[in-house]
Order: C-alpha cells, then structure tokens, then sequence
C-alpha cells in the first residue's frame, strides 16, 4: 500500500514538471560543492549548455565558465536527468561558485563583489530570464558565524533577486562536509527557505548525503556529484507542487 | 442593552487591538521558550475582533437594518481608508521590488494587493476579509433573527476549531471561512443577551471565567506543534487548532470577567478602542519602520529590542494617529478609520 502512494506521488511529481517541457534556465551562487572542485570530470552532453563569460549560451562541459576550480561538478549528471526524464529539453547553467566565499565575500566590498557584478551585468545585458537560482552556502561561514550572518544573507539574495530575473530560488541546507550545518545557521537558511512570498522555496538537504560523497577535502567524490544532481533535481520538482500551492492559495496564481 | 455592558466590550476591544498588535511583534521569537509562550498568549486576537464586529453589527443594525445604507457606511469608513492607505502600502512594495520577487507586472502587483490586502502591509488582509462579512450581513441578519443562530453558531465555531490561516493570510475568502465561526458567535450572544443576563443573575460568572481559563491552560499544555500554524488552510484542514482552541476559552471567560469586574469605563481601553480601527490600519507601517531599524542597527538584545518595537510600533502608532486626527479633523475616518 505504502508502495502505491510513493509511486502516486513520484508519479505526480514527474507529471508535474513534465507538464512543462522547456527550456531550463539555472543560476547557481555559493560555494564549492555547487562549483567544479569535485572528484570526476564530464564532457559535453546532449541539451546541457552553459552561459559563457561573454554571456552566450554554448554547450556545457567540465569546468564551467564562470565557476572556480578545474574538476567536475553536479551539473553535467544533473542535466543529463533533467533531459532524461524529459523535464527539459534544453538545460542551461552558469554556476558562479566559489570555494570557501562566505555571504560577506559577495556583498559589495566583499572579495568576490567583483565576479558577482560582472555576472549579473553579463545577465542583464543578455536579457536572460532563470528558471530558478540554487543558493549552496553555510559551510564557509561556520567559522565566522555571528548574529549578522543572517541579515547579510537576506540583503545578498533580495539584491541578487531585483537584479536578475528568476522564477524561483532553491535554497540548500547542509554543508555537504562531514559533520551537519550548526543548528542557528541551519534555522537561518531554513528561514530564508520559506519565504515563498519572495519565491524562496526548499533546496536540497544536503546533510542527507551519504558520508561516501564527501572526500577528505570536504568537496564530492563521483558518486556524491550524482546523489546531490538527484537531490537537486529532487528539490525542483517539490517546489514546482509547493509553489503551485502557495499561488493558488495566495491568489498570485490568478495574477500572473 | 445597558450602557455599562457596552463599557466592558468597548474595553475588551481595546484588549483585543492590544493583542493583535503584540502578535505581530517580532522580539517575541528572539526570546525563547518564554516567547514562544507569550507570542500564543496574544496571537489570534483578530478572532476577538471578528466576534466583536458580530456581536455589534447585530447589537446595532437588529432594528434598522437597511443593506444599502449599511454597505455605504462600510464603504466610506472602512473601505475608503483602506483604498487610501493601500496607496503608499502599494507604492513601498513596488519601491522594493516586491513585484519584481515574485515576478509579476506591477499592475497585477497593484490589482493582487487590493484583492488580498496584506502584500506589504501585513495586518491590512483583514479587511478584504471584513469586506465579504459586509457582503453577507443581509444573511447575517436573517441567522441571528432565526432560533438557529445558536447551532449554526456551534457549527461555525467548529470550522473554526479546525481550519487555519491561509498561508500568508493572503486570501480572503479562506480567511471569511476561517473566522466564520467567531462572527456566528458574536451574533449568538449578541442575541442571547438575556441568557447572559441569567447567567449573571444566577452567579455563573465565576465559573464560566474559571472554565474559561482553564481551558486556555489546556490549550497552553497541548501546544506544541508551531509548523501547523504555517500549512496554510488547505494542508492543515481538519487539523485541531489549538491556538484557536485558546482563544475561544480565553474570549468566553475575557467576556464575563470583563462584565463581572469591567464593566465601568476604562480610560486607557476605552481609548485604545476607540482608536482601534486606525491603529490596525497604522501598526502595519510602523512594523516595517521598525524592521528596517533593526536591520540598519543590526540585532539588538531580546529584552532591548521587545521594549524597543512597543515603543515604535504601539506607541508611535498611537501618536500617529492624534497626529492624522488632528491635522485630517473630521476627515480623519475617511483615511484612517477612526
């Protein structure tokens, strides 16, 4: 019985999002795990692209344009999926990642204020429109936690959001390391997560990850890239019925 | 009804508008488990008013009910002042980027904001919901003429019990629904005054107070899951509510401790109701002052910070409104209701 119900539900889910066949427009900020500091390195594939520097969309591969790091990331078995299973026929990516950023280091003034600047201007110049944006922080600010942590993450996603154009943000939780995201910083993110009336809806929990997905380094070995694709892929699908419910019952539904 | 009865639901809907603005309060949370207690003890306030606004819509408009000429009051007193402050509520939320977060025009903004109130100014959901009792009132009337105003108010009460808030309080017909039951028993005891006055006359008082409150200790012990409160109507439909559950108890005993040991004119409640239709209109405004305080100033300690949001959101609100009173006169009702 439990059985059917799962199936009825990833059933639903699957419908859900393959309801809209599209063009899959993903913007991602935060630091490594979401980059390409990790184990194993993919090549091109079919309907996966990226936005390179000079903001055209081209076919993707390992490393990505705008993401530090020479290795592998989640992108490439992440969009491999998402064709796959048909909830796009076209993913387009541009992963501005950076190992270790904190959120200071992107707000203005901030050692990465520079990248994240020019990465919107690229954005805005091409008029690009994202499906969602994957927000993949905790980790680098462990260290340097204090109680500002969290109006900088708020001031840092609502700036990047009346900037760029996006349908949705996914925000994760967990540092994707050995040990689970402190419990403050957890509440934070979690906060920020639910905020739906600015579009702000769950990302994966990446504490989840088996602790085979983590190397000694704390970045992802292959099988911990794929395991978080499939937890990301996972988190677009729960916030497509999510997002759907909060219009309906907001009445933004009849708005838009 | 006599005069003196009337002084204790004037100063329990000067409680009432004290309550809704402490639930808004966002210190509450930075306190703990103290504050999660508190925050139960004065949030779903707004229940008070709704049954406030049944019992006075009976007690005043029995005999003279014309739908027209009751629509046109609301309309100029209620209405009116939420159209002109929903201009600069509008206005801030486009200002920022409101709009732009959740992707829509800013006129659908604009339209969606009339329609469910609280975009910006949270408190201001509640009268895109009042709007739709107005609509009813003729229906209303005809409940609490009928001897079936009691069960139908039973029945309300236990929608009421378990149903919640739609998510963001953003849709008014949800909300209607959910209060339904509070309005429906501010009507039935609106016409059972004379049950009210036996009740009094047999020394009932004391125990309905007692019951009463007993019920909201219960209600305190049974608390437990905060979540619920944010599914929204339709996941949490038939789900207890026992912030609701509280509320109820605690209006029933407020109700006959207030007539026991109330029933003269309060100064300070009686003002603050009189007051209490702009003040729940304003408080909206000064909470995003104060939020934008805190922002710029960074956190501040709990305690610092709760004394800090009473000062700038009830106090201020206040001043606010002698001010608009005094500079608007006898236009002040069309803008800020009172």
């Amino acid at each position: 019985m439990l059985l059917v119900v799962r199936l009825a539900y990833l059933w639903m889910l699957l419908w859900c999002v393959n309801a809209n066949g599209r063009d899959l427009y993903i913007l991602a900020v935060g630091d490594s795990s979401l980059g390409n500091c990790n184990a194993q390195s993919y090549g091109n594939v079919e309907g996966v692209y990226q936005i390179g520097i000079d903001g055209n969309v081209k076919p993707a591969r390992d490393p990505f344009d705008w993401s530090a790091c020479a290795g592998g990331s989640i992108w490439m078995p992440m969009g491999r999926i998402i064709i796959e299973q048909g909830i796009a026929q076209k993913v387009i990516i541009m992963p501005v990642v950076v190992p270790r950023a904190g959120v200071r280091d992107w707000l203005p003034g901030g050692s990465q204020s520079a990248l994240l600047t020019r990465a919107i201007e690229t954005i805005s110049k091409k008029n690009i429109a994202f499906d969602f944006v994957f927000w993949q922080q905790g980790l680098s600010d462990v260290k340097s936690f204090d109680s500002s942590y969290k109006n900088n993450l708020w001031r840092l996603t609502k700036e990047i959001g009346l900037k760029v154009k996006a349908d949705r943000w996914l925000i994760a939780q967990g540092s994707s390391c050995r040990s689970p995201l402190r419990q403050d910083l957890r509440a934070i993110l979690s906060e920020l997560a639910n905020a739906h009336i600015m579009s702000r809806y769950n990302g994966p929990d990446l504490d989840e990850l088996p602790p085979i997905s983590v190397d000694q380094a704390c970045n992802l070995t292959g099988i911990g890239q794929r395991n978080a694709a499939a937890l990301w892929i996972e988190a677009i699908k729960k916030s497509e019925i999510e997002s759907k419910k909060f219009q309906k019952e907001t009445l933004l539904f009849y708005f838009r | 009804m006599k005069r003196t009865f009337q002084y204790s639901l004037e100063n329990l809907r000067g409680l009432a508008i004290l309550f809704v603005m402490f639930s808004h309060f966002r210190s509450f949370h930075a306190l703990g488990d103290i504050g999660k207690y508190i925050y139960f003890f004065v949030s779903e306030a707004t229940s008070w008013f709704v049954f406030l606004s049944g019992y006075f819509f009976f007690h005043i408009e029995k005999n003279r009910f014309q739908y027209r000429d009751y629509l046109g009051k609301k309309l100029k007193y209620v209405i009116l002042p939420y159209l002109i402050l929903s201009v600069p509520a509008i206005l801030a939320g486009i200002y920022l980027g409101r709009d732009q977060l959740l992707g829509i025009s800013r006129t659908a903004y604009a339209c969606w904001s009339l329609v469910v109130g609280g975009a910006m100014v949270v408190p201001m959901w509640f009268v895109p919901m009042i709007l739709i009792f107005f609509l009813f009132s003729p229906v209303f009337i005809r409940i609490a003429n009928s001897r079936l105003v009691y069960i139908i108010a039973i029945a309300g009460i236990v929608l009421s019990l378990f149903t919640f808030r739609p998510l963001e309080n953003l849709n008014p017909g949800l909300s209607f629904l959910h209060f339904l039951g509070f309005y429906l028993l501010g009507l039935a005891f609106a016409r059972a005054s004379e049950i009210t006055d036996m009740v009094k006359s047999l020394r009932l008082s004391l125990p309905i107070i007692l019951s009463g409150s007993l019920g909201f200790v219960l209600a305190i012990w049974l608390f437990d899951d905060v979540a619920r409160y944010d599914m929204g109507f339709y996941d949490a439909f038939g789900m207890f509510n026992v912030k609701q559950f509280g509320k109820l108890s605690l209006l029933v005993a407020l109700f006959f401790f207030f007539d026991k040991f109330l029933f003269r004119k309060n100064r300070f409640l009686g003002h603050v109701a009189e007051i209490s239709f702009g003040l729940f209109f304003i408080h909206g405004f000064f909470m995003i002052i104060f939020l934008k305080l805190v922002t710029m100033l960074g956190p501040l300690p709990p305690v610092v910070s709760l004394f800090s949001e009473i000062i700038v959101v009830v106090g201020f609100s206040i001043i606010a409104i002698h001010f608009l009173k005094f500079i608007l006169r006898k236009w002040s009702r069309y803008v800020i209701g009172c």
